[in-house]
């Protein structure tokens, strides 16, 4: 698949089928996340694939931010160190989105929906799933059959949103060099 | 009007998890997120009614949830819509506790 496409095609499902995902698509996915850019190649994140109906029923419930029944739950968890200082804070959060997106769009590829949340119980969580003291849960990817084809929302021209060598100064996307 | 409204203790206490994970999360989610969240809790519990009372399927109750799931998410892309959608539910709440008296 084209990568363009899947970046301008991808949606957030929120609304899943009742169909279990194979394993062999559930570690592509996670390869995918694997090889995405980290911080000095730290590689301080951790996944958490759940599938068990139980479980994933809890995770659902502490979860205010998910609608869903996906087949599965992908916990992305950073590694820390006792004392996380703020820089420390932005690498990890930015390796785990960024894996998280690699994870999207290999979901897309496969055929499979997903959506990021963020708007779950980190207390409740580590709680459920035996999730150590210096591990700190920091997203989870809902995947499975998407049951919806929801439309593109809305997003800002490029014009509004890039600038050309300093801020507020107009950029053109098309316009030719020189 | 006045029958008992019953829902089963497993569906109370999930909506009690999402009630207080809703509440810590509060704090650090954006401030629109907790409105998102009560009228979310507010489709739940008529979810769970009228699972057990599938009698109420053409009543207030199920328009009512079809509402709040049908427009919920323009929280998400209008945010306008949004206003505009906890307005007329509590509209619709405020006419049926009248017509309740």
């Amino acid at each position: 698949m084209d990568i363009f496409e899947a970046i301008r095609k991808r949606r957030s499902i929120r609304k899943f089928v009742d169909r279990p995902i194979e394993r062999e698509q559930l570690a592509k996915i996670l390869d995918a996340a694997r090889w995405a850019p980290t911080a000095g190649n730290q590689q301080r994140w951790r996944f958490i694939v759940v599938t068990s109906p139980a479980l994933k029923e809890m995770v659902r419930k502490v979860s205010p931010g998910i609608f869903s029944r996906p087949a599965a739950f992908v916990v992305i968890c950073s590694l820390r160190e006792v004392e996380v200082r703020r820089w420390d804070e932005s690498l990890l959060l930015a390796d785990c989105a960024i894996a998280a997106q690699n994870m999207l769009l290999a979901a897309y590829a496969l055929g499979l929906g997903s959506c990021i949340a963020l708007s779950f119980s980190k207390i409740a969580l580590k709680e459920i799933l035996d999730i150590p003291e210096n591990v700190e849960p920091e997203l989870i990817i809902t995947l499975g059959y998407a049951d919806e084809q929801p439309q593109p929302p809305p997003r800002l021209p490029l014009e509004e949103i890039v600038f050309a060598d300093r801020y507020r100064e107009r950029w053109e996307p098309w316009a030719s060099a020189g | 009007m006045g029958q008992r409204r019953v829902v089963s203790e497993d569906e109370a206490f999930e909506l009690l998890v999402f009630l207080v994970t809703s509440a810590r999360g509060c704090v650090d989610e954006p401030k629109l997120y907790g409105t998102f969240r009560l009228v979310d809790a507010a489709s739940k519990l008529i979810g769970f009614v009228l699972e057990n009372h599938p009698e109420q399927s053409e009543g207030f109750l199920r328009d009512l949830k079809q509402e709040i799931d049908g427009r919920k998410l323009s929280l998400m892309t209008d945010l306008k819509e949004y206003v505009e959608f906890l307005s007329d539910t509590t509209q619709k709440v405020a006419q049926e506790l009248r017509r309740r008296g």
